[in-house]
C-alpha cells in the first residue's frame, strides 16, 4: 500500500498492537509473525512480504541452534533416568543435619542440574514433586520452601549449558563458548546468594527451617558412600563442559555427546527403552518447535521495524536522555524486567537483543562509583567490541532470571502451581518469589558494577 | 609420560608390519544414504516402540542395548559399565588413553615433519643457487656449495628422524587401537553371557512406576469437539509430529561420531554438521502445526485465562485473523522460494553438496500443516459458539 509514517508513530503503532492482540491471547508466534505482514503490506507491497522466507531461511540453517534441541532432548531423558530425584535426595542427606539444609539441598541439587540441562522446566517440575513435599513434611515455611524451588530452577537457564545463551549467540552473532564460560560465576554467585538467604534466615528463625531430627541423619562413613551415587551426573558435567572449554568439541557437538551420555545414564538405571526415548523426544520437538517459531514469527516483526530505522530511533531516544552510558543501561534493565513480567524469554530475546546490542557497542563504559569498566586497558577495538558483548550478554541473561520468578507471568510461578499440593496457594507462590526476585536483582547489580564477575573466568581460560 | 612410552613406541614400530596404524575414516555419506535415513529411521524407531510397548520392556539390562554400547562406546569399556562388570572397563579406559597419547604425540611429529619439510626445500634451493654459481666460476662459490650440501644432508637426516619418529608413534595408536579392537571382538561373544549373569544378579522385582510429568495442554471443552475433517488434521499433525520428533535420535548418533572421527581418527567429515542442522531446520518447520495440536506455542494469559470459554472462542476468532494472515503469506512466500531452488535443482555450496531445496520445500509445507490446524480451531471455536459439545459431535 505504500503508507509512509513517522518512526515514533509506528513504534506507538506496532508495539501497540502487539500488547492488545497479545492480551487477547494470540501465540506470540503468530502475534509477531501477523503484525510483521500485515505492517510489511501496508508500509511497503505485496512483493515485501518475500522477505519472509529470507528473514526465516537463515535461521532454519543456522549449525548453533541445532544445539537448543539436543540440550533440551538431554534434560529429557536426564530427567526420565530419575537423575534428578537422586541427586536430591542425596544431597539432602548430606545437608539434612544442618538448619535449611532442606532448602539449601534444593538450590545446590538444582546447581548441580542446571550444569547438565540448559532449560528450566525439568528441574523445577521435578523439585517441586520431590523436594516441596520433603520440605513440608519437616516443617519448613512454605514460602521458604517453594522460593528455594523457585530460585533453584531458574539457574538452569544461566549456568552453561545453556539454550537462553546459544540463541543469544546467534541473534547477537557472538561466540556461545565465551557466553558459556562467562556465566560460571554469576550463576555460582547467584547460587550461593540463595543458599546465603535461606540459611541466615533459618538460623535467625529455625521454625522456618529446622535442621532434620538426629534419627534421620546420617553418619560421614554413609555420607561418603552417597557420594558415589551421584558420580555419574558429575562425569557428565566434567563431559560436557569439558569438551566446550577445552575446544576438543563445539557446544553442538558437546550437546550430541552430552545426550548420548544421557542414555548410557538412563540405561544404567534401568530406564532406557524405545517408549522413553519417544517421549523425550516429542517433549523436546514441542519445546524446540515453539522457540524456533517464536523466532520465525518475531524475526518478520523486528526485521520490518529495523528496516524502518526503529534502532536508530531507540538509539537516539535513548542517548537523548543524555543520562549516560550507565542510565541507559539501567533504563534497558528497568525494561527488560517490565518485558519479562509478561513476555516469556525467547519473546524479550528477539524483540530486544537485536535493538540493545548495537546501542551497548556505540557507548563506552568507564566503571561506576570509582570502579574499573568492562573494559579498562584494552585497546584493540575489536577486543574492545567482544568485551562488551560478552558483558552485556551475561548481564542479559542475569536480568533474564528475574522474568521466570516475575509475577504475573513467570514460568517458574507456573510450573510450580502445576505440581505444588493444593494449599499451596498461587498467592503464596508469587510471595515466596518476592525475595529471591530481590537477591536476584542485587545480583544483576553486582555484575555490572563489577565486571570481573564475568570477564575474569573467559580470560583466564582462553588467555 | 612420552619418555616412557616413547622407547616402547619404538619398539613396536620395529616389531610390527607397517599397516599396523589407526584405521583410516575417511568416510562421505552418499547423498541417497542420508535422504532414505532420515526418511526410514523414523519408521523403525516407530516400528520398535510398538513392539517394546507390548513387550513392556525396559526395566532390565537388554542385549541389543549392550551390543549398542558395545559398538558405539565400546572403546572405552561402556559396555562393561552398563552390565556392571565394569573393572575389566578399566582396561578398555587406559588402553584407550594410551591411543590418545599416541595421537598427540604424532600429531607433534606430524608438524615436525612439515616443518623439516619446508627446512629440505630452502636447503635444497640454496645448495642448487650455490652449485650454478660455482659452474658459472665465482670464487668461493665451490666452498659455499659444499657447505649447503652439508646443511642439506643434514636436514635430510633430520626429516628421517622425524618421520620415523612419526611412523613410530601411528605404530603406537595402531597397536592399541588393533588391541582394543580384539578385546571388543571378544567382549562380543562374551556378552550374552555377561547378560545373563547381569539379569540373574538384577532380580525382576516389583515394577517400579516411574512417572513423568507432562506439561500438557490444559483441559478445555472446545477441543473435544471432533468433524471429520478436524479428525483428520490432528491426525495429520500427530502423525507428522511423532515422525520428525524421532530426527532428534539421528542427531545424537552422528554429532557423536562426528567428535570422535575429528578427535580420534583426525578425519574430520564435511557431512556430519550441515547434513544435522538442515534436518532440524526441516524438523522445526514440520512441527509447526503438532505443536499448535498440543497448545505449545505460549500465550500471554494474563487476561485471557480468566474468560470463560464462550468469550475465549469469539476472542480466538477474530484473532485468528492476523493467524491467518501469517501463515498464508509464509505459504505463499515460501512456495515461491521453494519452487525457485527445486528449477534449479539447488544444492548447498559446500563440499558435500546435498540437495537444497527439500529443506526450502519444509517452509510452504509446515505453513500448509499449521494453517490446517488453525482451520480445524477455527471450526471448533464456531462450532462450540453455535453450542456443539463434544458429546453431541461423536454421537
Amino acid at each position: 500500500m505504500g503508507w509512509e509514517i513517522d518512526i515514533a508513530w509506528l513504534t506507538v503503532l506496532m508495539f501497540g498492537s502487539l500488547a492488545i492482540l497479545l492480551m487477547a491471547g494470540l501465540p506470540l508466534a503468530f502475534v509477531t509473525g501477523g503484525l510483521g505482514c500485515i505492517f510489511l503490506f501496508l508500509f511497503g507491497d505485496l512483493n515485501n512480504l518475500h522477505l519472509l522466507p529470507s528473514r526465516i531461511f537463515p535461521f532454519m540453517t543456522d549449525y548453533q541452534l541445532s544445539a537448543i534441541p539436543l540440550f533440551i532432548f538431554m534434560a529429557a531423558m536426564l530427567e526420565r533416568a530419575g537423575i534428578i530425584e537422586e541427586l536430591f535426595d542425596v544431597v539432602y542427606r548430606l545437608l539434612g543435619g544442618l538448619k535449611g539444609g532442606l532448602a539449601s539441598a534444593t538450590i545446590i541439587a538444582s546447581t548441580i542440574l542446571a550444569a547438565m540441562v540448559g532449560v528450566i522446566g525439568a528441574a523445577e517440575v521435578t523439585m517441586g514433586l520431590i523436594a516441596l513435599p520433603a520440605m513440608l513434611r519437616h516443617r519448613y515455611e512454605p514460602k521458604l520452601a517453594c522460593g528455594s524451588i523457585l530460585a533453584g530452577g531458574t539457574l538452569g537457564i544461566l549456568i552453561p549449558p545453556s539454550i537462553l545463551a546459544i540463541l543469544f549467540a546467534v541473534v547477537a552473532e557472538q561466540s556461545v563458548g565465551d557466553l558459556f564460560i562467562g556465566c560460571v560465576i554469576p550463576g555460582l554467585l547467584l547460587s550461593g546468594l540463595f543458599i546465603l538467604y535461606v540459611t541466615a534466615r533459618s538460623y535467625l528463625n529455625p521454625t522456618m527451617g529446622p535442621g532434620l531430627p538426629p534419627e534421620e541423619r546420617v553418619d560421614i562413613k554413609e555420607k561418603i558412600r552417597l557420594l558415589r551415587g551421584i558420580i555419574a551426573p558429575i562425569l557428565l558435567i566434567v563431559l560436557v563442559l569439558g569438551v566446550i572449554f577445552t575446544g576438543i568439541a563445539t557446544p553442538v557437538e558437546a550437546a550430541g555427546i552430552g545426550t548420548f551420555g544421557a542414555f548410557f545414564v538412563a540405561a544404567i538405571h534401568r530406564r532406557l527403552s524405545w517408549q522413553g526415548t519417544k517421549e523425550a523426544a516429542i517433549t523436546t520437538l514441542k519445546a524446540s518447535s515453539m522457540v524456533l517459531w517464536i523466532i520465525f514469527g518475531a524475526s518478520v516483526f523486528v526485521g520490518f521495524y529495523s528496516l524502518n530505522g526503529g534502532r536508530e530511533f531507540v538509539a537516539e531516544t535513548l542517548i537523548g536522555t543524555g543520562l549516560g552510558p550507565y542510565g541507559i543501561l539501567v533504563i534497558m534493565m528497568i525494561i527488560l524486567i517490565v518485558l519479562g513480567m509478561f513476555l516469556d524469554w525467547v519473546g524479550i530475546l528477539l524483540l530486544a537483543v537485536p535493538i540493545f546490542v548495537p546501542i551497548m557497542l556505540q557507548l563506552e563504559f568507564n566503571g561506576v562509583f570509582g570502579l574499573p569498566g568492562p573494559t579498562e586497558g584494552i585497546t584493540d577495538p575489536q577486543k574492545i567490541k567482544e568485551t562488551m558483548q560478552l558483558w552485556f550478554g551475561v548481564v542479559y541473561m542475569v536480568n533474564m532470571q528475574m522474568s521466570f520468578l516475575s509475577p504475573p507471568f513467570g514460568y517458574a510461578l507456573f510450573y510450580l502451581k502445576s505440581v505444588a499440593p493444593p494449599d499451596i496457594t498461587m498467592a503464596m507462590i508469587f510471595r515466596a518469589a518476592v525475595p529471591f526476585l530481590i537477591i536476584q536483582a542485587i545480583g544483576l547489580a553486582l555484575v555490572i558494577i563489577f565486571p570481573q564477575l564475568i570477564l575474569w573466568l573467559p580470560r583466564m581460560v582462553y588467555g | 609420560m612420552s619418555e616412557i612410552t616413547a622407547p616402547l613406541a619404538k619398539a613396536l614400530h620395529a616389531i610390527l608390519p607397517s599397516w599396523v596404524v589407526l584405521p583410516n575414516m575417511t568416510f562421505v555419506l552418499p547423498h541417497w544414504i542420508y535422504w532414505s535415513g532420515i526418511i526410514l529411521f523414523p519408521l523403525v524407531a516407530a516400528f520398535l516402540v510398538h513392539r517394546a510397548e507390548k513387550a513392556r520392556t525396559g526395566q532390565r539390562v537388554s542385549l541389543p542395548v549392550a551390543y549398542m554400547f558395545l559398538i558405539a562406546s565400546g572403546f572405552v569399556g561402556l559396555h562393561r559399565f552398563y552390565l556392571r562388570a565394569g573393572k575389566m572397563a578399566v582396561v578398555f579406559i587406559a588402553l584407550f588413553f594410551l591411543v590418545l597419547h599416541g595421537n598427540d604425540q604424532g600429531a607433534a611429529e606430524r608438524e615436525a615433519v612439515s616443518k623439516r619439510q619446508n627446512d629440505l626445500k630452502i636447503a635444497a634451493f640454496e645448495r642448487d643457487h650455490f652449485k650454478t654459481r660455482a659452474e658459472q666460476g665465482y670464487d668461493g662459490a665451490n666452498a659455499q656449495a659444499a657447505k649447503a650440501e652439508a646443511t642439506l644432508k643434514a636436514v635430510e637426516a633430520r626429516l628421517a628422524a622425524a618421520r620415523l619418529e612419526r611412523a613410530q608413534w601411528n605404530a603406537f595408536s595402531g597397536f592399541f587401537s588393533y588391541l582394543i579392537f580384539i578385546l571388543l571382538v571378544i567382549d562380543a561373544c562374551l556378552l550374552p553371557r555377561l547378560h545373563r549373569a547381569c539379569l540373574e544378579r538384577e532380580p525382576p522385582g516389583e515394577e517400579k512406576e516411574f512417572e513423568v510429568m507432562e506439561r500438557g495442554p490444559k483441559p478445555d471443552p472446545r477441543r473435544d469437539i471432533q468433524v471429520p475433517f478436524t479428525l483428520w488434521v490432528d491426525r495429520i499433525n500427530d502423525w507428522t509430529g511423532t515422525y520428525v520428533a524421532y530426527w532428534a535420535v539421528i542427531a545424537v548418533f552422528i554429532y557423536y561420531y562426528e567428535v570422535l572421527a575429528r578427535y580420534v581418527f583426525n578425519a574430520p567429515t564435511n557431512w556430519a554438521h550441515e547434513g544435522m542442522f538442515l534436518m532440524f531446520g526441516m524438523q522445526y518447520l514440520l512441527a509447526g502445526g503438532f505443536a499448535y495440536l498440543n497448545e505449545s506455542h505460549v500465550r500471554v494469559d494474563v487476561l485471557y485465562e480468566k474468560r470463560s470459554f464462550r468469550t475465549k472462542a469469539i476472542i480466538d476468532i477474530i484473532t485468528s485473523v492476523f493467524f491467518f494472515i501469517f501463515v498464508l503469506a509464509l505459504f505463499w512466500t515460501g512456495l515461491v522460494f521453494a519452487l525457485d531452488a527445486i528449477e534449479v535443482q539447488e544444492t548447498t555450496l559446500n563440499e558435500w553438496g546435498i540437495q537444497y531445496w527439500p529443506v526450502k520445500l519444509a517452509i510452504p509445507i509446515g505453513a500448509f500443516l499449521l494453517m490446517l490446524q488453525g482451520i480445524a480451531k477455527l471450526i471448533r471455536d464456531i462450532l462450540y459458539l453455535r453450542g456443539v459439545r463434544a458429546t453431541d459431535a461423536t454421537a
